[in-house]
């Protein structure tokens, strides 16, 4: 065989190849075409409206008027703005740490191996995935002041409840309360990160004479410190966002949704939904969201940069 | 081992390709065709048909309900109730083809989401408070060419207070349907045992007072166990007692045109009176536990727990109350009045039918009315409601079926409701801001009562200064 003939099968195989890769290329697009057409017309599309509506006076109803930066400047003049990101960053340094400590403390006990463990991880877990809809009137429930469970039992012990939903003290505290019900779902993640850590690494640090305490901070933390990252950025970035709870606990206003004695639960998206929906001002609740998104966006920039000084990726370990 | 060939694979990738083109094709059509704004022509037609005013004069009856063609999509905010129009209406109108879809009643997030996207429905049950707002926006049609040629009804058969709350800048814009006036509600079994006489309940605001407070019983941590009165009318917001009170001292929120805010010379006496009834009960925060959360149970609140003496509510408590509370020992009387004065305490409310200009089938919308407003169907409506009809003849023969209705009738020619007017909510929102602040926040009541005076004087401001809208 001389050397032309064998060239031009080899072209013709990467003709072929390269025939082929585009139409896998084509396919795979095919394939994610509706999710590509989804993210245009759901989130893009609405993402970029809203930051143009966010300097206009749209009212939903009829077509926008361009103001500038009226919006904008508004926001900053509002009290209701300055009280709503109190009561928002109330409930994320509150409702984040906690529910990452607990959560951690029950995937630490679900780790254990004994018997019926199952049973117990579907236990725990199984609030986290009931709708916040039902749960929170549960919480209603409750949570009253006078009639409910809670204070019923504290009560039974000889302590006298708080108002937990009529008194502007207490109304975050049962949100955060309410939000601790749902730590199934970090738990769950943390007892995956837990199950990945290599038990060869416990041996090593056993020989070496470490004990419990240590191996926990020298080798279960380091270890599932990505995991960590993970629920804390996820969490601050939902808490940020809390609405359908505060929505429910909070009702209480006609016509309105709640936003609790005193607007003690006036979160920053319930704020943007009584803007739009109740007061027609869906130019100027478009300038909360963005206002929003820019915080949120910050505040995990800030936590990505932080994250190289403690969150340890066994990959990026030099020599590996 | 089966062997994996080229040939399988040729064969397995066509087979892959055409589903994701099937999948790609089935996703983007029915989203282009949702995203297609088809409304246009429609839209135009239910434009020409209402704001004309013509009544579409070739196809119109003589009473003016055109025969509609196509089905005819309406909202209301209960299922049971929409069910129940759709049955209903498919035995007295079997030409009338009808979609029910489940509503929203007070509040505006899925009427404003298909007002934006122009589908909204021919006709829509809520809150009649919503006039202003949708007609200043353009949004909804004037109705009074069409009433003038009703056929079942008439709207002087309607209630004058419902008629004057429909009515902004000279035009009608919702057919009002039904209004839930309040009653004041007593407990037999608790006024005796606070020794009080269970047959004669209090007929002043004075008498309730002092009769709520020793009626009023705590547990040994001081908190209440039984309170006297509880600032509500079925409804969680408290503050709506506010004007309330404005009104048994014979005074409103604002002038009788809406020009001029008139809550602050009787605001500081309605307040102290309020603060007062809350103070001598144990305080507002606890007081207001009565109202949050309320339910206890299937059907069951805190009245008919026998948790509260003495409480307003609207009549659409009794089939609870007959079914999950049957030993109940209760009575009914129209509220207090404030000596001496004369007006009732009282709260009002109610829903009517909107008509979209974007709807596509307006005459259709109006045949539905039709049948709705027709004193049969509307009986029979109102038994179900729980709201007093709109219509005066049918709410007296919704009256005669229930003895305890007697107590409502009483006093619905003559009760209040908010001023009815562009931002509304905004109104509400201020007062309830002013609500909290004194009675929760201890803030000084001058300065709040001004506060909420100069935010509701500009609502009206604004409101007056927007041109009439088009019908």
């Amino acid at each position: 065989m001389n050397a032309s003939a064998q060239v031009i099968p080899s072209q013709a195989r990467r003709r072929r190849a390269g025939g082929m890769a585009r139409r896998e290329a084509i396919e795979g697009y095919l394939f994610i075409l509706p999710w590509i057409v989804g993210l245009i017309v759901f989130t893009a599309g609405p993402f970029l409206a809203g930051f143009l509506l966010s300097f206009t006076d749209y009212s939903a109803l009829q077509a926008p008027n361009w103001t500038g930066l009226q919006n904008y400047v508004k926001v900053f003049h509002d009290q209701n703005f300055y009280l709503s990101i109190f009561n928002t960053l109330y409930y994320v340094v509150l409702s984040v740490p906690l529910g990452m400590v607990i959560g951690f403390g029950l995937a630490l006990l679900l780790n254990q191996k004994i018997p019926g463990i199952a049973f117990f991880r579907t236990a725990f877990y199984m609030p986290s995935i009931v709708p916040a809809v039902p749960s929170i009137m549960l919480f209603l429930w409750i949570l009253n002041d006078r009639f409910g469970l809670l204070n019923g039992f504290l009560s039974s012990i000889g302590i006298s409840g708080p108002d937990w939903l009529t008194s502007p003290s207490w109304t975050k505290p049962s949100l955060v309360i309410w939000s601790l019900w749902q730590v199934g779902g970090s738990m769950i993640i943390y007892l995956a990160g837990l199950q990945s850590v290599p038990q060869e690494l416990y041996e090593a640090a056993s020989i070496d004479g470490a004990g419990a305490g240590r191996k926990f901070w020298h080798v279960t933390i380091p270890m599932i410190s990505p995991t960590i990252f993970f629920v804390l950025t996820i969490g601050i970035i939902s808490s940020f966002q809390v609405f359908t709870a505060a929505f429910l606990l909070g009702s209480g206003n006609y016509g309105m949704p709640g936003a609790g004695p005193l607007n003690s639960l006036l979160f920053w998206v319930l704020n943007i939904y009584q803007q739009g929906f109740y007061f027609y001002r869906f130019g100027y609740a478009s300038a909360l969201a963005w206002l929003l998104f820019v915080v949120i966006m910050l505040v995990t920039l800030v936590q990505l940069a932080l994250a190289r000084r403690w969150v340890y990726y066994e990959a990026e370990t030099p020599g590996r | 081992m089966s062997r994996f060939t080229t040939r399988d694979l040729a064969s397995r990738r066509r087979l892959l390709t055409l589903a994701g083109k099937l999948v790609a094709v089935t996703a983007v059509v029915p989203l282009l065709q949702a995203c297609s704004g088809g409304q246009t022509t429609s839209s135009s037609a239910a434009a020409s048909s209402l704001a004309s005013g013509a009544v579409s004069a070739s196809v119109a009856s003589s009473t003016g309900v055109a025969k509609a063609t196509g089905t005819v999509v309406f909202w209301n905010p209960t299922q049971k109730l929409g069910d129940m129009i759709v049955q209903e209406a498919a035995k007295a109108k079997p030409d009338l083809k009808l979609q029910f879809v489940l509503g929203e009643y007070d509040s505006n997030t899925k009427t404003m989401a298909v007002l934006a996207a122009g589908n909204p429905p021919d006709l829509s049950y809520l809150g009649r408070w919503q006039g202003p707002d949708l007609a200043v926006r353009n949004a909804i049609f004037a109705m009074d060419d069409k009433i003038k040629l009703a056929g079942s009804w008439k709207w002087s058969d309607v209630w004058p207070r419902l008629q004057k709350d429909s009515v902004q800048w000279g035009k009608t814009w919702v057919i009002p349907y039904s209004t839930d006036t309040r009653a004041f509600f007593y407990n037999k079994t608790l006024m005796q045992k606070a020794g009080l006489d269970p047959d004669k309940p209090p007929t002043t605001w004075q008498d309730m007072v002092a009769q709520a407070a020793k009626a009023t019983t705590k547990d040994s941590s001081g908190k209440i166990n039984i309170i006297g009165y509880t600032p509500t009318f079925g409804n969680p917001p408290t503050y709506l007692t506010f004007y309330s009170m404005l009104w048994v001292l014979g005074s409103d929120l604002v002038n009788d045109d809406h020009t001029k805010v008139t809550l602050q010379d009787k605001g500081a006496e309605a307040m102290t009176a309020v603060k007062g009834l809350m103070d001598q009960q144990g305080g507002y925060e606890q007081a207001a536990a009565f109202t949050k959360g309320l339910t206890m149970g299937t059907g069951i609140d805190a009245f008919s727990a026998g948790k509260v003496v003495f409480g307003m509510n609207s009549e659409g408590v009794f089939p609870n109350y007959d079914k999950y509370s049957p030993d109940l020992q209760y009575g009914i009387i129209p509220g207090p009045v404030y000596t001496p004065n004369t007006e009732h305490l009282n709260y009002d409310g109610g829903g009517g039918w909107y008509y979209f200009k974007k709807a596509k089938n307006p005459d259709g919308a109006w045949q539905l009315t039709d049948f709705l407003m027709g004193k049969d169907f509307y009986t029979n409506y109102a038994d179900q409601s729980g709201g007093i009809p709109a219509l005066q003849t049918v709410a007296q023969a919704w009256g005669a079926k229930d003895k305890r209705r007697e107590q409502f009738l009483a006093t619905a020619a003559t009760v209040h409701w908010i001023p009815i007017v562009v931002g509304t909510l905004d109104m509400l929102n201020f007062i309830s801001t002013m609500w909290d602040d004194i009675l929760i926040g201890k803030k000084p009541m001058d300065q709040e009562l001004k506060t909420a005076a100069d935010a509701v004087q500009g609502i009206l401001d604004k409101n007056n200064a927007y041109p009439p809208p088009q019908g």
